[in-house]
């Protein structure tokens, strides 16, 4: 019987298996969470964000609705699975996260607890490590400017024991970090707004191009997205710089 | 046969626990305070005077003062002519009251009830508490020590109510006076029978008008109908001698309110060492822990109170977001802050005391001791727990969870429950339909806006020098409030998208009709 023909394609891919093994094994009990959006699921290992990890959002405003998103979609998987964790954690730095407006990413009233004035970075990395210990979450925000590689290693080694979700927010711009860096995070990401309320039908939704500027093992990409009642899809190519 | 005749009020009433007061008076008291800081007060004759009508009148004199024939009420003019090298100082009354309320907190060492009583009298109510010193005897004795320490004089008298305490205190023959405890109205009346009636605490208009009526001990006024002597001379007299007696009852209110829960240690040698502050903490959370689930409560705020070897006390308060009965957990939260215990040269008294407690539902456990019930159970005491961690960081109002309000203006359409207080408003719910933002700016700022039409939408803002070309709008949603706040004008929403495709949550304030300019803001940002 002879042996599948052994490209150095097949071992690399075999090789990436068995680390995601690994790392699964890792952060056990809770699936990948699914974006929703086949076209950025696909290129994620795993077919979506690996939970009990970190992840890194900047950009604009539209970073937040993309928070928002990610841990609307957290709640509702542990719900479905019947994982434990359902609560979300938002650590905000101000006091101008406006709650109503999260009912629309899927983040009803009842389930989120919001810490704020958390100005200070080290008290925010110590709120953040100690709500990822916290099995009862399923997801944290925590809009911090940018997180060292220690600081990211604690955050992730505090993540893979209890599998929740970690988002760091950086708000400001995220121009700043360019994006290439030091970072801990299993990815990073861009998200920012674009012109869209005037075309399509009613206007109804915002439109993000949502940049992967890093995964590990996933395949970086550029998406644009609309939001529309709830759920998203992929709107085409994103336009030409 | 016949029935018993039985009553729903025949039922044995509770006696209330019985008290016993130590009434310590300090004659001294404001010249012997300030004679810690003037030593001369207690060498020299020394007196405090204050200003009465003009007039600088003797208030206060130390005990070589009195016995040269100076007393208050005198002028100090008068008082000078007698002893011309006589110390004076400026008298403060309320600083005595302040400086006696301090002495009342340290003498929380012998029991926590204590209160300081007209400026110079401090009650102890010492029932249960004399085992731990020996005796009464034993107690009274260490209190008289320690006082005396300080440089003070002190009369103690020990009965089962203030009113004879401080009689004995003030005007006992013997000192410590000591009336047995149980003896009731008869045998307190018969050791205050000779004592003169100023010793009622009466004011000193009715205690004259008994004396000049001849009434000059206490025993000549029960011979005295109650009535008569109540229309002869007001309801005073009888009430404090029924208060002395213990016929009516007198509530002393102690200077701290009770803490519902205690545990203390004292310790042969002061301790510094992290190590061994752990330790007894960890011993103290045993005792208390035991205390609370024993009555079925719950500790949401506790205090320990560490009382170094210079005098010196540190306190580290520790809150928690649900009644906690539990060793773990509170020693967890402990544990994150003793390290801010300074032990400087040592401790040498270590108190946990809760003073919020809430009566606790109990959890089933299972055979492991963990919370029955799979992982729900599991899921709240995690939360819970890591809410506590982050409220004692940064404090519990820092966090919230938001409900729905009934209010038509967003700024007031999210309530911030308090933590663990899950029911909202029922009948609230947010605009399903209606956008809104994820920011929301407070207070709304305020912008220059360009319209086409007064009355239309935006078609460009500037803010922060930034000049925003709006693309595209949608709107307006008017906004009024509710219809008793008649001050508030009404505002119409936009959601203005700028040429980058950020979006913007705008209102127009007011002038529907007026023709005043109108006022544009900035409200809130959209993802």
């Amino acid at each position: 019987m002879a042996a599948a023909p052994k490209t150095r394609r097949d071992t690399a891919e075999a090789l990436r298996r068995a680390i995601r093994e690994i790392e699964d094994a890792r952060s056990p009990g809770r699936p990948h969470l699914l974006l929703g959006v086949p076209e950025i699921d696909r290129s994620l290992p795993g077919g979506g964000l690996r939970p009990g990890s970190i992840h890194e959002v900047g950009g604009d405003e539209a970073a937040t609705g993309f928070c928002a998103v990610l841990l609307g979609r957290a709640a509702s998987a542990g719900n479905r699975t019947g994982t434990p964790g359902s609560s979300l954690l938002w650590l905000v730095r101000g006091d101008d996260l406006y709650a109503p407006g999260l009912v629309r990413y899927g983040i009803g009233a009842g389930r989120l607890l919001i810490v704020s004035g958390l100005n200070r970075q080290t008290d925010m990395l110590w709120a953040m490590e100690e709500a990822l210990r916290c099995r009862a979450l399923a997801g944290v925000v925590a809009e911090v400017e940018a997180i060292g590689r220690a600081a990211g290693r604690r955050l992730m080694l505090a993540a893979e024991g209890t599998g929740v979700l970690g988002l760091v927010l950086s708000r400001g711009g995220g121009r700043r970090r360019g994006g290439v860096g030091v970072s801990a995070a299993v990815s990073r990401w861009r998200v920012t707004a674009v012109p869209g309320l005037g075309e399509g039908g009613g206007g109804a939704e915002a439109r993000w191009l949502v940049q992967m500027l890093h995964c590990r093992g996933g395949r970086p990409g550029e998406w644009l997205v609309g939001w529309g009642d709830g759920d998203w899809s992929a709107r085409g190519p994103p336009p030409a710089p | 046969m016949s029935p018993e005749p039985t009553t729903p009020f025949a039922r044995q009433l509770p006696t209330p626990p019985p008290h016993r007061i130590l009434a310590a008076w300090l004659p001294w008291w404001p010249t012997e305070r300030l004679a810690r800081r003037h030593p001369e007060a207690r060498t020299h004759p020394f007196v405090t005077v204050g200003d009465h009508r003009g007039r600088l009148v003797i208030e206060a004199a130390n005990p070589r003062a009195t016995r040269s024939g100076l007393t208050p009420g005198m002028p100090l003019a008068d008082g000078r002519a007698i002893v011309p090298g006589v110390v004076v100082r400026p008298s403060d009354p309320a600083a005595d009251i302040l400086a006696l309320e301090r002495l009342a907190r340290w003498a929380d060492r012998f029991t926590p009830r204590v209160m300081p009583d007209r400026a110079d009298t401090l009650y102890l109510d010492i029932a249960g508490c004399d085992r731990l010193f020996g005796g009464e005897e034993a107690l009274m004795a260490s209190l008289r020590t320690a006082l005396e320490n300080f440089g003070l004089t002190v009369r103690l008298a020990l009965a089962d109510t203030p009113g004879a305490a401080w009689a004995l205190a003030h005007y006992g023959a013997a000192d410590p006076a000591v009336v047995p405890t149980g003896t009731g109205p008869s045998g307190i009346g018969s050791a205050l029978a000779r004592l003169p009636v100023a010793a009622l605490r009466l004011s000193a208009d009715v205690a004259a008008a008994l004396i000049s009526f001849g009434l000059d001990r206490i025993c000549t006024l029960s011979v005295i109908e109650s009535v008569k002597l109540t229309r002869r001379f007001g309801p005073e007299p009888v009430t404090r001698l029924r208060q002395a007696l213990g016929l009516v009852p007198e509530p002393i209110t102690p200077l701290r309110p009770l803490p519902p829960r205690e545990a203390h240690r004292a310790f042969a040698e002061p301790i510094s060492t992290a190590a061994d502050i752990h330790a007894a903490v960890d011993g103290l959370l045993d005792d208390l822990c035991l205390a609370l689930s024993r009555s079925g409560e719950g500790a949401r705020r506790l205090h320990l109170v560490c009382r170094r070897v210079d005098g010196d006390r540190r306190t580290l308060t520790v809150g928690t977001s649900r009644p906690l009965s539990r060793k773990k957990p509170l020693m967890g939260l402990f544990a994150e802050r003793l390290d801010q215990v300074e032990p400087g040269f040592g401790i040498d008294e270590i108190a946990l005391a809760t003073d919020v407690v809430e009566t606790l539902d109990e959890l089933q456990t299972d055979w492991t001791g963990g919370a029955a019930g799979g992982y729900q159970a599991d899921e709240e005491e995690g939360l819970a727990n890591l809410l506590d961690r982050l409220g004692n960081r940064f404090g519990f109002g820092r966090i919230t969870r938001p409900a729905p309000h009934q209010s038509w203006l967003p700024e007031r359409a999210v309530r911030h429950h308090a933590l663990l207080t899950t029911r909202g408003d029922g009948a609230a719910s947010w605009p399903v339909g209606r956008r809104r933002p994820l920011r929301l700016f407070s207070p709304p700022q305020p912008v220059e806006a360009v319209t086409l039409e007064s009355t239309g939408p935006p078609l460009g803002f500037q803010r922060c020098g930034r000049q925003h070309r709006v693309c595209a709008s949608e709107g307006p949603e008017r906004m009024e409030c509710e219809w008793w706040r008649e001050d508030a004008p009404h505002r119409d929403y936009y959601l203005a998208e700028d040429e980058a495709g950020r979006r913007y949550w705008l209102y127009r304030e007011g002038a529907r009709d007026t023709g005043a300019a109108s006022r544009w803001f900035l409200h809130g940002l959209f993802a």
